[in-house]
C-alpha cells in the first residue's frame, strides 16, 4: 500500500455507497468491478479534484479488490474517466487508520499534500538538493564552431525550444548529495512553451531549495535530446545539474518536507 | 442551425487550466462519435493523457484517459486524431508528453473505452514537431498520413508525411515522404497539412522555409498533390510548379513573418489549413498566413484545376491565425478563423465561421468573441497553434478555444456547458455548484448542420387529376423523430406507401401510410433490423416487388447496399452488397433510383463521371452479373447526370436523370431487355420551362409515368408520361394545387400506390 499512498493521485477517505453500482451508466457500465463511494474527505488531489467532498463518484476496483456497503475507507486511486460523474480507478484501499498513519499528510489542503509528496519523490530521486540564491542566469550559447553552423544553417527551430539557460547559483546549505561546492550551475528550460512552462524559471536574487537532477541521469537525457537549438550543438558546455519539473525550485519559505516513516 | 458547447465535463468543473489547441474529429461511419483533443493535462498520475469522447453527436462529451506517456501539465504535446472514413478506427499523431518531440502515431478501435491507444510508430532522433492526422478507408484497408516536421530529414528538407497504406494491419508498415524538393534554410516551417479525396487524390501544404534571419522567416507556401493515395514510387511529386519544373506547386513565393510574434496573446509562426471539394477533386482550397506590412495576416486562395494555378485572395483576414478549412457534400466551403479586433487594452479575439455556397459570397458567423488579455496567458500557445472544422455530408464540425467566461455575450448564437457555471453572474463554478471558479482557456465544439436537411412533406395526386389539398407533415403522424433527413425514396406495396428517410448519421428510418390514411405510429430503424451496417448512407431508392419492399442505398465509399422488408413486417437479416454480385465495380456511387419490373428489382445508379449504371436483381434472389452502362445502349449522351429516379410502368423500367444544366433526360427499357434508342428531353416536350432541376422523383400509376423534379427556389414541378408516349403539355406547380408551402424542397420521391400517385420530398421546417 506504501506504493500506491506514493503514486496515487486522488486519495481520500470515503463510505462505500452502493457496490456493483455506476454514478455515469452512460460511459462506465456497473459491475462486480465497480462501486459508488461518496468521497467523505479529500487527503491528496490535483486541484481539480480537491473539492470534491461530499461527491459521489464511481470506482473502478482492482481485480480481487472488494468492497462493502457501509464500508469506511481509504481509496488510492487515478482519475480515470471524466463525464457526467467522475470514475476513479482503484489501486487498492485500506482502513482510514492505517492510511492516516501511512500519507503523514497533516495539511489540510489536498493540493498541498499532492506538491509536498510530490516533491518528497522528486528529492529522493534527485542527485543533490541544495539550499542557495541564483547569482546569475545566461541563454546557454553554443561554442563559436558551433555558431558558425548555425550561421549558414539554422538547425531546428521550434515553437517547442526549451531555450535553456543556466542559472549560477551561491550554495549556502547542502541538504543532499553534493561534494561540497560553493557554487553549481543549475539549466533549466526558460520557454513558456507548453513543453516547458511549469518548469521553474529561475531569476538573480532567488532563494530557496533547488532540487538537482544530474545532467547525465537517463531522465534528463531523455528530456533534453531534442535537437533543440544551441543547447544540442556539438561542443557546447554541459551542465552539472537540471531542473526539470515543477517542484524542482522552491522558495526559501517552503522546505523540502521529510518523507513519512511508515509505521508497521 | 449551429450549436456550440463547451466540452469540460461537469466533474471537471474545478479545473482552471489553459486547455488550449484543439482538434477534433468525426466518425463518418457514425457521425453521433467524435474524439476531440486539446492540452488537457493527465488529471491522473500522468501515465496517459486524456481525448474528449462523446458518443451523441457532441451534446455530451467525457474525458477518457488513453493516449500513453501523458503528463500532468498538458496531457501530450502537439496531438491530432482521425477516424479513418468507414473502418470505425480512431488514429491519432502526437508528440509524448512524457519526452520532447517524440512523434508517436496511434491507433484504437474502441476510442470510448478504457483500452490504452495501440502504438503504431515511435520516433525521435532530431526530434519531429507538429503531427497532422489523415485517414481514409479504401478496399477495405486504412490509409493513414501524418504531417509532420521531422529534424531527422536529411539536406534541411523536413517537411514530411509518414504514411502507412494499410493501418488496420497488426504492425502496419509506414514510410516517411520528404515533400520538400528545393533548398531550404535548413528546415521546413512545422505546419504539414493534408486534404484526401475519397478518389485517392491527396494535396499538401508546407511553408518551404528559404531564409530565416533575425527572426523572419521567408518562404514559400507549397502545394504538393499525390493522385493514387501515395502510393506510386514518387509520392507527392503529382503537382509540378510551372516555373521552376519542380514537384511542389510555389502557390506564394517570399512570404514572410516573423517567428513567434504574437497577436492577443497568441504566438503566430505560419498558418496552413488545405481542402478538397469532395465532389471534384480538382477544386481545392488553401488557406495560409504571412505578413502584410507588420500585419499577420490570413489569405485564402482556391483552385479549380487540381492546384496547377491559384486564385487571387478570395478572402484577406488581417489580425487573425487558426485558419481551417472544409468543403461540405454539397461544395459548400466554411472557412474558420481567430481574428483579433479592437485596440489596445480592449482587444478581443472574434472567432468567425464564414461559408459560401460557391467560394464568392460569404456569410459570417461570430462563434465567440472574448477578451484577449484574460485569462492571463500560463503557457504559449495561448489558444493553440490551430484549430479543426471538417465536414461530414452536409454538416461541418470544428472546434476552437476561447476564454470560458459563462457570458451570453461573448456567444452571440448562443453556447452550451457541461461544466457548472452561471451565465446571470458570469460566473464559472465548481463541482459543488456554489464555489466560484476562475475563467480560463476552454475547448469549445461546434457544429452546423447542412442546407441539404429537413422535415417530410407527403401529398397525393389522386387518380381524378386532383391534388390533396396540404402537404401534410409525416414527422406529425409519428410518435418519434430521427431528426433531420437529408434523403427520400418511396415505394406502393399492397395499397399503402412505405417511405424511407435518410436522416442523422445517415441512418435509415422507415415508415407507413396505411391504405386508409393512417400512418405506421413511428419511424423505425432499418440498421436496428439488419445484422449488419454499412455505416453513413447518403440516398436512397425504393421500389416493391411481389409484395416485397426493396430498399437501395448508398453507403461509404458509394456503394450500393440492398435490404428486402417483406409483407410479414420481418426484413431481410443483413445487408447486402450489390458490388459483391457483380463481376465489374463502376466506382463511387452518388444517387440511386429503383423499379420493381416484372417480379425484378431494377437498380440504376450515378455513378463516376455522372454515367447511368442498371443491374437487375432476379426473382430467384439472383443479380444481373454485370453492371451494364446505360449510355452505351443509346445514341445520344447528355453528359453527366447528377441525381437519377425510376419507376415501372407497364413492365417497362423507366428512367429520368437529372443532366447539364438541370436538364432533365428520360429512356426506357423495354421488358425484351432492349432500350429506347436516346435520351429524350423532357423540356422539350413541354410548353413551359421551370428552368435547371437539382432532384427528381417518378412513379408508375394508371398506367402512366409520373415526375416530380425540384426546380428552381425548391419548388416541386409535375408532368405525366401518358401510356402513348406523349406528354403532358406543360409542368405543372405543385405548390399551386395545396394550401402551404414548407419551403424550397431538396429532395423528392414518388410513388405509385392504388391509382394514386403519392410524393414525399424534404423541405425545411
Amino acid at each position: 500500500m506504501e506504493n500506491s499512498a506514493n503514486n496515487a493521485s486522488f486519495v481520500f477517505h470515503g463510505t462505500v455507497v452502493q457496490p456493483g453500482a455506476s454514478t455515469m451508466p452512460g460511459q462506465v457500465q456497473a459491475s462486480r468491478a465497480t462501486a459508488i463511494v461518496r468521497v467523505d474527505e479529500v487527503v491528496i488531489a490535483p486541484p481539480a479534484l480537491a473539492s470534491y467532498a461530499g461527491q459521489n463518484v464511481t470506482v473502478l476496483l482492482q481485480d480481487q479488490e472488494r468492497v462493502t456497503a457501509g464500508e469506511q475507507a481509504t481509496f488510492y486511486t487515478d482519475a480515470s474517466v471524466f463525464g457526467e460523474s467522475l470514475a476513479v480507478q482503484s489501486q487498492g484501499h485500506q482502513d482510514v487508520r492505517s492510511a492516516r498513519a501511512l500519507l503523514a499528510a497533516p495539511s489540510g489542503d489536498p493540493v498541498k499534500n499532492a506538491a509536498d509528496r510530490n516533491l518528497r519523490v522528486h528529492a529522493a530521486a534527485a542527485e543533490a538538493v541544495v539550499t542557495g540564491t541564483v547569482l546569475s542566469t545566461h541563454l546557454v550559447s553554443a561554442p563559436p564552431a558551433a555558431m558558425e553552423l548555425l550561421a549558414s544553417e539554422p538547425g531546428p527551430i521550434t515553437e517547442h525550444d526549451p531555450e535553456w539557460h543556466d542559472a549560477v547559483v551561491a550554495v549556502s546549505n547542502l541538504e543532499k548529495g553534493g561534494q561540497g561546492q560553493k557554487q553549481v550551475v543549475v539549466r533549466y528550460p526558460n520557454s513558456m512553451d507548453v513543453r516547458w512552462y511549469m518548469v521553474p524559471k529561475l531569476r538573480p536574487g532567488m532563494t530557496g531549495s533547488f532540487v538537482l537532477h544530474s545532467a547525465e541521469s537517463p531522465e534528463v537525457t531523455h528530456a533534453m535530446t531534442a535537437g533543440l537549438s544551441a543547447s544540442a550543438a556539438p561542443g557546447a558546455p554541459q551542465p552539472q545539474f537540471v531542473l526539470l519539473h515543477p517542484e524542482d525550485f522552491q522558495p526559501h519559505d517552503q522546505i523540502v518536507p521529510p518523507a513519512p516513516t511508515p509505521r508497521p | 442551425m449551429i450549436s456550440i458547447v463547451n466540452i469540460i465535463p461537469k466533474s471537471l468543473s474545478n479545473e482552471t487550466h489553459q486547455d488550449s489547441e484543439p482538434n477534433l474529429t468525426i466518425n463518418p461511419a457514425h457521425p453521433l462519435q467524435l474524439v476531440a483533443t486539446a492540452f488537457t493535462p493527465s488529471v491522473t498520475s500522468g501515465a496517459n493523457a486524456p481525448i474528449y469522447v462523446s458518443t451523441d453527436g457532441g451534446t455530451t462529451w467525457a474525458l477518457n484517459a488513453t493516449v500513453p506517456g501523458g503528463n500532468t501539465f498538458a496531457g501530450t504535446g502537439d496531438i491530432t486524431p482521425r477516424f479513418s472514413t468507414s473502418s470505425n478506427a480512431l488514429y491519432a499523431g502526437d508528440l509524448r508528453g512524457d519526452a520532447g518531440l517524440t512523434l508517436n502515431v496511434l491507433r484504437t478501435t474502441s476510442f470510448a473505452g478504457p483500452t490504452v491507444m495501440t502504438l503504431l510508430e515511435s520516433r525521435k532522433g532530431s526530434g519531429v514537431d507538429q503531427p497532422w492526422t489523415q485517414a481514409a478507408t479504401n478496399a477495405g484497408k486504412d490509409k493513414l498520413y501524418v504531417g509532420n516536421n521531422d529534424f531527422n530529414a536529411p539536406s534541411g528538407k523536413t517537411a514530411t508525411i509518414d504514411q502507412s497504406l494499410d493501418a488496420l494491419i497488426a504492425a502496419p508498415a509506414f514510410t516517411s515522404v520528404r515533400l520538400e524538393k528545393r533548398a531550404t534554410s535548413g528546415q521546413n516551417g512545422p505546419q504539414v497539412r493534408m486534404s484526401v479525396h475519397p478518389s485517392g487524390v491527396i494535396y499538401a501544404a508546407f511553408y518551404g522555409w528559404r531564409s530565416f534571419v533575425g527572426g523572419v522567416v521567408t518562404a514559400d507556401v507549397v502545394v504538393v498533390r499525390d493522385d493514387s493515395w501515395g502510393s506510386g514510387a514518387n509520392p507527392f511529386t503529382a503537382l509540378v510548379d510551372s516555373v521552376d519544373s519542380v514537384a511542389g506547386k510555389r502557390v506564394t513565393t517570399g512570404s514572410t513573418f516573423v517567428w513567434s510574434a504574437q497577436i492577443g496573446n497568441q504566438r503566430t509562426g505560419g498558418d496552413l489549413s488545405i481542402a478538397v471539394d469532395p465532389t471534384d477533386a480538382k477544386k481545392v482550397y488553401l488557406a495560409y498566413a504571412d505578413r502584410q506590412g507588420t500585419v499577420y495576416t490570413l489569405h485564402l486562395r482556391r483552385s479549380v484545376n487540381s492546384g496547377n494555378t491559384w486564385s487571387a485572395d478570395i478572402l484577406t483576414i488581417p489580425n487573425a491565425t487558426n485558419p481551417a478549412v472544409a468543403i461540405n457534400s454539397g461544395g459548400k466551403v466554411a472557412f474558420l478563423y481567430q481574428q483579433v479586433t479592437g485596440t489596445s487594452p480592449n482587444q478581443r479575439w472574434e472567432t468567425h465561421l464564414r461559408t459560401s455556397p460557391n467560394g464568392s459570397t460569404w456569410n459570417d458567423t461570430v462563434l465567440a468573441n472574448t477578451p484577449t488579455g484574460a485569462p492571463t496567458p500560463q503557457f504559449q500557445p495561448y489558444l493553440g497553434d490551430y484549430v479543426y472544422l471538417t465536414a461530414n455530408g452536409a454538416d461541418f464540425y470544428g472546434i476552437f478555444c476561447a476564454n470560458n467566461t459563462p457570458d451570453n455575450a461573448n456567444f452571440p448564437n448562443g453556447v452550451v456547458y457541461q461544466r457548472n457555471a452561471n451565465f446571470t453572474t458570469k460566473t464559472l463554478l465548481g463541482v459543488n455548484g456554489t464555489t466560484p471558479v476562475l475563467a480560463s482557456i476552454d475547448p469549445f465544439f461546434f457544429k452546423l448542420l447542412g442546407p441539404l436537411q429537413g422535415r417530410l412533406w407527403h401529398t397525393i395526386r389522386h387518380a381524378n387529376s386532383t391534388w390533396q389539398s396540404f402537404f401534410g407533415l409525416v414527422e406529425s403522424q409519428e410518435a418519434n423523430d430521427p431528426g433531420v433527413f437529408t434523403a427520400i425514396g418511396a415505394a406502393g406495396v399492397a395499397n399503402e406507401l412505405q417511405m424511407v428517410g435518410v436522416g442523422p448519421g445517415g441512418q435509415l428510418w422507415h415508415t407507413i401510410r396505411h391504405a386508409n390514411g393512417s400512418w405506421q405510429g413511428s419511424f423505425g430503424l432499418i440498421e436496428g433490423q439488419e445484422s449488419n451496417n454499412p455505416g453513413v448512407f447518403t440516398a436512397v431508392a425504393c421500389a416493391e416487388v411481389s409484395g416485397d419492399l426493396h430498399v437501395v442505398s448508398v453507403g461509404p465509399g458509394g456503394q450500393l447496399w440492398h435490404t428486402i422488408r417483406h409483407p410479414n413486417g420481418t426484413w431481410q437479416g443483413a445487408f447486402g452488397l450489390i458490388e459483391s454480385q457483380e463481376s465489374n465495380n463502376p466506382g463511387v456511387f452518388t444517387a440511386v433510383g429503383c423499379a420493381g419490373v416484372n417480379g425484378e428489382l431494377q437498380v440504376v445508379g450515378v455513378g463516376p463521371g455522372g454515367q447511368l449504371w442498371h443491374t437487375i436483381r432476379h426473382a430467384n434472389g439472383s443479380w444481373q452479373n454485370v453492371f451494364g452502362l446505360i449510355e452505351s445502349q443509346e445514341a445520344n449522351n447528355p453528359g453527366a447526370f447528377t441525381a437519377v429516379a425510376s419507376a415501372s410502368v407497364n413492365n417497362e423500367l423507366q428512367v429520368i436523370g437529372v443532366g447539364p444544366g438541370g436538364q432533365l433526360w428520360h429512356t426506357i427499357r423495354h421488358a425484351n431487355g432492349s432500350w429506347q434508342g436516346s435520351f429524350g428531353l423532357i423540356e422539350g416536350q413541354e410548353s413551359n420551362n421551370p428552368g435547371a432541376f437539382t432532384a427528381i422523383g417518378c412513379a408508375g400509376a394508371n398506367n402512366e409515368m409520373q415526375m416530380i423534379g425540384v426546380g428552381p427556389g425548391g419548388k416541386l414541378w409535375h408532368t405525366i408520361r401518358h401510356a402513348n408516349g406523349s406528354w403532358q403539355g406543360s409542368f405543372g406547380l405543385v405548390e399551386g394545387q395545396e394550401s402551404n408551402d414548407p419551403g424550397a424542397f431538396t429532395a423528392i420521391a414518388c410513388a405509385g400506390v392504388g391509382n394514386e400517385m403519392q410524393m414525399v420530398g424534404i423541405a425545411p421546417d
